[in-house]
């Protein structure tokens, strides 16, 4: 018994020798700073994560169309920026990620030192200014100027006050120039892959800023010394700039406007299906798997869609289409007009609306879609008789459509009447919430043709406008313009028929040409639709597809600091009328 | 002879007031049994000792050696290893005692061969001086006195004989049995028999026994009296569980609750945190959800935070201790203040659960069986309104938004009467979809037994819970099995095993009743569905949508399954050795480690939607697209080693007890998962899914700690207690410089009661303490690491749509704080404990002040937001929490009725000091954003003034909707202007309540024991905080989502008077409890009705019985028959009855934002029927 106590100590000192090190952990699951700077695999995946974070406004951010006239939401379409409640307390679609800024900063100050091959270098770095141009971008349409941080702040010591205050909104444009100007420079010409940024690139979105800085130029009000607009002087040289780089991109010959099928519709509808083709000039893509979005799930009709419905075209956009001809009558409503599907009151609008938007009886992967919400029993059209009891059936005959705003009150049916169509896959049934794998176009280069249209218009080099225009006019198949016939309208309204729904154009469109106020501040409408059982046709009946009035005042034309960030910071200025 | 005693008695205090210095009382004691053994003994036996620093124990036996004594004693009440030292040569037993006990508070009486020790307390009223008579004073002391001897002897013919033993079984050697009002008694023997000889057929007899509550039962002419005594849990001599040892309730000084494990068996639940609500005070719980398996509970101490678990010494997760078996509890202490905790250093800051599992004992083996069977049930359930007021409410929803009617007047007819219950069926999706009841069973086997050399207590358990869901797909099993063994290897070595096993299964399908992630949970689909949608369609294996039909939800042939496995194997082994000098070493090692297995198969299967007129299915979808299968490994290893070194020593009037302690650390977890997608077969293997699609995962992590304890308690006369308490630990989580902290507590307590001035004069006090602690405490449970700059993978991106390669990115962690450390926390407790009148009244109170600095927090609102960094957490915020506790308990014996009734009440808030805070622009700004030394749990928000009347009180009223109220209507939230500046703004907030937190917490306990019949009841209450409805949608707003409104909303919602066509609701106007309801209220800016604002807050006070239970024992001597102990039957419930201001939901509801409020799987109650058995 007594050698016990000696094994006890044996084995306790055993036991303490080799749990010494209890105090001495390292995490297991991160990496440690000293290894990501001089690793080319690391500074890769550096930027990689920049690129994930990148604020494309692709199919996640599917509410733009709801912002703009172009559509309405199943869901009502509330707030700050359709009710026009937007106020330095509330606001929408704000966009002020400091905190990418930073990781970006981060990037550019640590590259130069980095010990790696100096060809990655220049293609990273090319890569990451072009990301800061485009941060800064969102931030610029939003705010006007904000703080311009080119540089990583240390939190610890004092601030400089260059950092905290706004900079002018001219600044910023310069600042972003200089940035894609720069990448330009480092980056490669190669135009694969789509998803990664080459010298095009980088032109293409220079194009996209520099008219946005012409337009605030010629269209806005110099405010708060420059915090916001942009003297009207720098209009010129900016659409200059625009035309520059759009020709960049076209002159490059590494893309062509998508004309795969002489089915002017149906090209039009693959464009945005036929994924990489030689349209694209930058694209976000999507798996399905590891990365997917719900465009599927929430846009298709409820047949073959696990959501269906929530985005909705209003009558308002789909009567801007140009008839393809060139004729300016628009189509007839009411009971007295019976026609034989949805399409038909259409049928000489622009071949594109139909590759857009669902019409009640499209045809879509074997079977109708049916948005007809009622049914009309009586022997003469008459709305008051009409059942819309989507439970309900005259003569074997379902009294609203499958697809229609009768059918539930779940906010998963149109509200409109109409369904987007665009980018919709017709090649598989019900895909699930987060699993569609269709590819977001950023840029393609029939925005490069409508930039130098709009810009060399402005600058009154007619000529270049024509051309331009029609190229995207003539591939959609609708008449051509001349000289004579150009005009701002039309180009404006051709950036409408060719970028519906693509995210965020028609948004920011009607912020920079200043037509905001009047095009937004009304009541949208919808239509209802009404199969009429004795004849076998359908009459339209317009109606209010919201509950409100929308409000866009002219604070709108630029977001609202807030409270809270000028509470954080006062050094921040608000923008004006909030 | 009754004259002869108080002589003797003045006589012997004359002769020793002269010798001796000692305090009277003792000396009193020790006379007046010196004198009464000798007038007891007949036989003279002269021994000699001579002993030096020898455990009492030790002594006592060389006496039981040398002579015919037996000691009878508890090792309650004495000391048995207190060190004494004894020279004495030819000396009367009466001498050696005497000696042996001077200064012990302990007194003796030899009767016959047996020798009885028992506490001095006893005998107070005969030493405080002012002796009474002769009869209170034998009731008092129990012991016999000439007189009575010679009645005995004298020889009456009526003898009453029986056997006295505790609740559990074991016989009770020495309790004293004296007949009523008389010297007459005697004490029990080993085996706890007694016999004694009663003049008076009639009388009654007392038992009495230190650490057990009297009784007294009327003989009745009875000749075999057994009696049962319960334990006396508001004993004096009552141990408490503390860190890292133990100590005698009277001794303690910091602030600890107790609770004894017994309670815990009343009402089964599936976990002990719900067990222990309502118990004890400074603890705060609430019954979160009543999933199986899970059943979430939230608890703090004091209001504070997450606090330590301690099981037998070790850390312990949640999960360890929720899935305890409550057989399995010894008792459990609450450390709430920093001088009880300070021995666990820099973790311990938010209190301390300590929890003590049974060991054996030096007893016969006693086998215990316990079982029972209860039911489960929703404790509220709301009420759906059926397919006719669906219909009616929603053309009134329509109507209000000028919409035309859906429903015609014909639907709504065939609703009404049912004549076509295929197309216009009318269903109660909550009864389709979920039982009234759900079974829940549990069994646990143990024995418990030893000698002097091994004691042992084995248990086994098993206990298992089914899903409230019809279908009786969930169901969660647990087994246990735990060993705990004490050897004496030699007289100085000993050893102790602990080995527990504990494996939990849980089945249900892959929906559960609460939304997990993104799947939507069955009680969502509950809501959702409308009693008008069809129960099923004529082909039964086309199943109707998950929307449609809730109850496909719970399927697991349907929707797939989740499982999980849990093993836990815990094993503890520590030696002890006796050093010389009164030292003792002892080294305890742990390892645990848990594994678990985590299996998820979603099945695609097709839903349909049916057209009764056509006859159509048309494919709706699928309850899951793509079919998956999710497996997943976890396995957690600790690896812990304590040595201690302990010290206890007694000099004259002073007690020093020193404690030093080692304690290594240890921990690790890994995890790996992989998932396929897509399965063609039924098979759920992975190897069976499709190589496409493949996912694995996985992670590592490691922990550790160190840390020196110290802690000297020194005790002059039992009267002034002091206790010293240090820890120095360190953490890996910290930076080498900062790694290690002090964290030092002292206490003090004054016993009160022992001082003359209250025990002379106030003769009901048996105890009265005052207690004051003060110390510091840290708290390190933030995530690890942040000291380091680190880079996390965290995203990913597909450069190349052709191939669709997916490529990793990283970033950067937070900011690394260089110098972050634990927080701080130094906590005063003031507190007093007392008991009166012979244990009736007994309580404790305590004020609480804890101060908490370098809290960590990430600085947003002083540092500009343009630096863009992701500020770490750094130790700079300070907040302040107080609080009372109040604790009362009474207990008596009328008869053969014994009956307690106690309750506890505990409060407290906290405010914030220093907090990340800007300078504001302006006295609007300060107003509203100003946090600092305010109440950290108000809630901020608008005041409401009811509904909306008529047009013109909307157009006259503030613009609460930035468009002139154009969009308000009558019937819609009227927000207070609060600045006058005639628009609702943020400006118009104010505070208008508090957090979902209680604030106030209490328990009123009741027990009544009649025979074998026991009642006991427990009422539990919440008050001081506040219910956010709006977190609950579902239930407040009508078709919210296309949710089924409840008959609530249907009956008090604001109706509007309209023209006839319309009124298809009596008009509900003045006395509307909820807005008017539309039909779009689902993500729509209503920022009127909708937002939150006072109106939808309501006080969460809540009361309600949370345990009653009724058990009948059957009397032993029918039991015994069968070689049954004990037989005991019981009745019990759990949440019974509840009163609250929430009449739809569940008071204790969770109401975190990711579990939405009402969205969930509610707290159940239960009833239970069960069975004690022992043998």
């Amino acid at each position: 018994m007594r050698s016990i106590k000696y094994i006890l100590l044996i084995s306790f000192l055993a036991f303490q020798a080799c749990q010494d090190d209890v105090l001495d952990r390292s995490p297991l699951d991160k990496i440690a700073e000293g290894d990501v700077w001089n690793d080319p695999v690391m500074m890769n995946a550096y930027v990689t994560n920049l690129y994930s974070r990148l604020p494309f406004g692709a199919f996640e951010n599917y509410n733009w169309y709801s912002w703009s006239d172009e559509g309405t939401l199943s869901t009502g379409n509330g707030g700050a920026l359709t009710q026009g409640t937007m106020s330095k307390g509330n606001e929408g679609n704000a966009y002020w990620d400091y905190v990418f800024i930073r990781d970006i900063n981060m990037f550019l100050e640590r590259v130069g030192p980095a010990a790696v091959a100096e060809e990655t270098k220049k293609q990273l770095e090319g890569e990451v200014r072009f990301i800061r141009a485009f941060v800064y971008f969102e931030k610029m349409k939003r705010y006007g100027g904000v703080p311009l941080v080119d540089a990583v702040i240390d939190p610890f010591s004092p601030i400089d006050s260059k950092y905290t205050q706004r900079a002018t909104e001219q600044a910023i444009a310069e600042f972003i120039e200089s940035d894609l100007n720069a990448a330009v420079g480092l980056l490669s010409d190669s135009p694969t892959p789509k998803g990664r940024v080459n010298r095009w690139t980088a032109y293409a979105l220079k194009a996209r800023v520099m008219l946005w800085a012409a337009s605030i130029a010629k269209y806005g009000t110099v405010n708060l010394n420059g915090l916001v607009g942009i003297p009207s002087a720098a209009a010129d040289g900016y659409y200059q700039k625009a035309i520059d780089a759009a020709d960049a991109v076209i002159g490059s010959m590494k893309y062509s406007l998508y004309d795969a099928n002489p089915d002017k519709e149906e090209n039009y509808r693959l464009l945005f299906l036929d994924e990489g083709n030689s349209e694209v000039i930058f694209e976000k893509a999507y798996d399905g798997t590891n990365i997917g979005h719900s465009w599927d799930a929430y846009q298709g009709p409820n047949q073959w869609a696990e959501r269906g419905g929530l985005g909705d075209p209003t009558l308002d956009f789909i009567l801007r289409y140009e008839n393809a001809d060139g004729s300016t009558d628009q189509p007839e409503f009411g009971t007295d007009h019976l026609y034989d599907n949805g399409r038909q009151p259409f049928a000489k609008k622009d071949p594109r609306l139909f590759a857009t938007v669902f019409f009640q009886g499209d045809s879509w992967q074997g079977g109708n879609v049916q948005t007809y919400e009622g049914l009309d029993p009586s022997a003469t059209p008459d709305p008051s008789a009409v059942i819309r009891n989507p439970n309900a059936t005259h003569q074997g005959v379902p009294a609203a459509g499958l697809d229609s705003r009768s059918l539930t009150k779940d906010d998963f049916s149109t509200n409109s009447g109409f369904l987007i169509k665009k980018y919709v896959d017709n090649t598989a049934v019900k895909i699930p919430e987060n699993q569609s794998k269709t590819n977001w176009i950023v840029f393609r280069l029939a925005e490069m043709y409508l930039t130098k249209a709009e810009a060399a218009f402005e600058l009154g080099e007619v000529d270049d406008a024509v051309e331009a225009l029609n190229m995207t006019r003539s591939r959609a198949g609708i008449s051509l313009v001349d000289a004579a016939t150009i005009t701002l309208d039309k180009i404006r309204n051709e950036r409408s028929s060719e970028f519906a729904f693509e995210g965020s154009y028609r948004y920011w469109d009607l912020r920079r040409w200043r037509i905001a106020e009047s095009v937004l501040s009304k009541r949208f409408q919808g239509l209802q639709i009404i199969f009429h059982y004795e004849s076998g046709k359908y009459y339209f009946l317009p109606f209010d597809c919201e509950t409100f009035t929308r409000a866009f005042r002219a604070e709108h034309y630029y977001n609202p600091i807030t409270n809270s960030r000028i509470d954080n910071n006062p050094d921040l200025i608000e923008n004006p009328l909030y | 002879m009754k004259k002869t005693l108080p002589e003797c008695v003045c006589f012997l205090q004359a002769v020793f007031r002269t010798l001796s210095p000692k305090p009277m009382s003792l000396l009193l004691i020790l006379c007046l049994n010196a004198f009464q053994i000798q007038a007891d003994t007949v036989v003279k036996e002269s021994i000699s000792l001579n002993v030096e620093d020898v455990p009492l124990k030790e002594v006592f036996r060389e006496i039981e050696q040398k002579t015919k004594y037996r000691f009878f004693y508890s090792t309650k009440v004495v000391n048995e290893n207190r060190k004494v030292s004894v020279a004495l040569s030819d000396a009367s037993i009466e001498t050696v005692l005497a000696t042996l006990l001077d200064n012990s508070r302990i007194v003796f009486s030899i009767r016959g061969d047996q020798i009885l020790l028992k506490s001095a307390r006893m005998n107070r009223s005969n030493s405080s001086g002012a002796l009474p008579d002769e009869a209170v004073t034998d009731s008092e002391t129990g012991l016999a006195s000439e007189s009575r001897k010679a009645m005995t002897f004298h020889g009456f013919q009526f003898s009453v004989a029986g056997k006295v033993t505790s609740l559990a079984g074991e016989p009770l050697p020495g309790v004293n049995v004296l007949q009523k009002g008389t010297t007459n008694g005697t004490t029990t023997d080993a085996e706890g028999r007694y016999s004694l000889a009663i003049p008076d057929q009639n009388a009654t007899l007392v038992f009495s026994f230190i650490g057990y509550t009297s009784q007294e039962v009327v003989i009745n002419g009875r000749t075999v009296i057994d009696i049962t005594l319960s334990e006396d849990v508001q004993s004096l001599e009552e141990i408490v569980v503390v860190g890292y040892g133990e100590q005698k309730k009277v001794n303690v000084t910091g602030s600890v609750s107790t609770l004894d494990a017994k309670e815990l068996n009343v009402a089964p639940m599936p976990s002990i945190t719900q067990s222990l609500m309502g118990r004890t005070s400074g603890i705060f719980i609430k019954n979160g959800n009543g999933q199986p398996g899970e059943n979430k509970v939230d608890y703090n101490i004091r209001g504070f935070g997450r606090a330590l678990i301690i099981i037998d010494g070790y850390p312990a997760s949640d999960n360890d201790f929720n899935q305890l078996d409550p057989n399995d509890i010894e008792n459990v202490s609450i450390l709430k203040d920093a001088a009880s905790a300070a021995v666990y250093g820099a973790r311990a800051g938010n209190g301390v659960i300590l929890v003590t599992t049974r060991r054996g004992a030096t007893t016969e083996t006693k086998v215990t069986y316990n079982a029972n069977y209860a039911l489960q049930y929703f404790t509220v359930v709301p009420d759906f309104i059926s397919s006719e007021q669906y219909a009616r409410m929603e053309n009134m929803s329509r109507y209000n938004e000028g919409l035309p009617p859906i429903w015609t007047p014909e639907d709504i007819q065939k609703f009404a009467d049912g004549s076509d219950p295929n197309k216009y069926p009318n269903v109660d999706w909550w009864d389709e979809t979920l039982r009234k009841y759900a079974p829940q069973v549990q069994h646990n086997i143990n024995v418990r037994g030893g000698s002097d050399r091994i004691k042992y207590f084995v248990s086994g358990g098993y206990f298992s819970q089914e899903g409230m869901e019809r279908s009786g797909d969930t169901k969660s099993k647990r087994y246990n099995l735990r060993s705990n063994l004490d050897v004496a290897i030699t007289d100085k070595l000993d050893m102790g095993i602990n080995l527990s096993i504990l494996n939990q299964d849980y089945i249900g399908p892959i929906r559960q009743l609460e939304r997990i992630g993104n799947r939507f949970g069955t009680m969502g689909s509950i809501f959702r569905a409308r009693p008008y949608f069809p129960r099923a369609f004529p082909d039964p294996t086309k199943l109707p949508g998950l929307e449609q039909a809730p109850p496909v939800n719970t399927e697991i042939d349907y929707v797939g399954y989740k499982s999980w496995n849990r093993l836990t194997g815990d094993a503890k082994v520590n030696f002890g050795y006796k050093l010389p000098f009164g030292l003792k070493a002892r080294a305890n090692f742990h390892f645990y480690r848990m594994y678990q297995n985590n299996k998820e198969r979603a099945r695609k299967t097709p839903l349909y939607n049916y057209n009764w007129d056509t006859d159509v299915y048309t494919l709706i979808g699928y309850t899951d697209d793509p079919s998956s299968l999710y497996e997943r490994r976890y396995m957690e290893n600790n690896l812990d080693q304590q040595y201690f070194l302990t010290w206890d020593k007694t000099f004259g009037d002073h007690t020093i007890n020193a404690l030093l302690v080692h304690e290594v650390l240890s921990n690790d977890f890994d995890w790996i998962d992989a998932s396929r997608i897509r399965y063609d077969f039924d098979i759920d293997y992975l190897f069976a899914g499709p190589d496409l699609d493949k996912n694995n995962n996985g992670r590592a992590g490691e922990g550790g700690r160190k840390g020196w304890v110290g802690r000297i308690t020194y005790d002059y006369k039992g009267k002034y207690l002091l206790e010293l308490n240090g820890r120095r630990d360190a953490s890996p989580k910290f930076p080498k410089d900062t790694r290690w902290g002090f964290f030092p507590s002292a206490s003090a307590g004054w016993r009160m009661s022992e001082e003359p001035f209250i025990a002379d004069n106030f003769s009901f006090v048996d105890n009265l303490k005052l207690r004051v602690s003060y110390g510091q405490l840290g708290y390190d449970d933030i995530g690890n690491f942040q000291y380091l700059q680190t880079y996390s993978v965290t995203s990913q991106y597909i450069y190349d749509g052709a191939t669709n390669a997916l490529s990793k990115g990283i970033m950067a962690d937070a900011l690394a704080n260089p110098t972050i450390t634990w927080e701080k926390m130094t906590t005063t407790n003031v507190g007093i404990d007392f008991m009166f009148f012979n244990n009736m009244l007994e309580g404790s109170f305590d004020y609480f002040y804890r101060r908490r600095s370098d809290v960590l927090g990430t600085r947003l609102q002083s540092i500009p937001n343009v630096v863009g960094a992701v500020m770490p957490q750094v130790n700079y915020a300070e907040y302040d929490n107080r609080g009372v506790e109040l604790t009362l308990n009474h207990n008596h014996q009328i008869g053969e009725v014994q009956y307690s009734i106690g309750g506890n009440i505990s409060w407290n808030r906290e405010k914030a000091l220093v907090v990340d805070q800007a300078e504001f622009a302006s006295d609007e700004a300060r107003r509203r954003g100003n946090r600092v030394g305010e109440w950290t749990d108000v809630v901020w928000g608008h005041r409401t003034a009811g509904l909306f009347q008529t047009k013109e009180e909307i157009e006259t009223w503030a613009d609460q909707d930035g468009r002139n109220n154009a969009t308000i209507l009558p019937g819609d939230v009227k927000i207070i202007d609060y600045n006058g500046d005639g628009k609702i703004t943020a400006e118009d907030q104010v505070i208008i309540g508090r957090g979902v937190n209680p604030k106030l917490a209490y328990g009123i306990n009741m027990s009544v024991g009649w025979k074998g019949f026991n009642f006991s009841m427990l009422w539990q209450g919440a008050g001081l905080f506040d219910i956010n409805l709006r977190n609950s949608p579902d239930l407040t707003l009508p078709f919210y989502a296309g949710n089924t409104p409840t008959t609530a909303l249907f009956r008090d919602s604001y109706v509007p008077v309209t023209d006839p066509e319309n009124q298809w609701l009596p008009p509900n106007t003045t006395n509307a409890r909820w807005p008017r309801y539309r039909s779009d209220n689902y993500n729509r800016g209503h920022a009127s009705s909708w937002a939150f604002n006072d109106f939808w807050l309501i006080s969460g006070s809540y009361i309600r019985l949370k345990t009653i239970e009724l058990g009948y024992t059957l009397p032993q001597a029918l039991t015994q028959r069968v070689g049954i102990e004990t037989c005991k039957f019981y009745v019990s419930g759990y949440n019974l009855l509840t009163f609250s201001e929430l009449d739809f939901l569940d008071p204790e509801a969770d109401t975190s934002p990711a579990r939405q409020f009402g969205l969930y799987y509610p707290p159940v109650g239960t009833y239970n029927v069960g069975v004690l058995l022992q043998f």
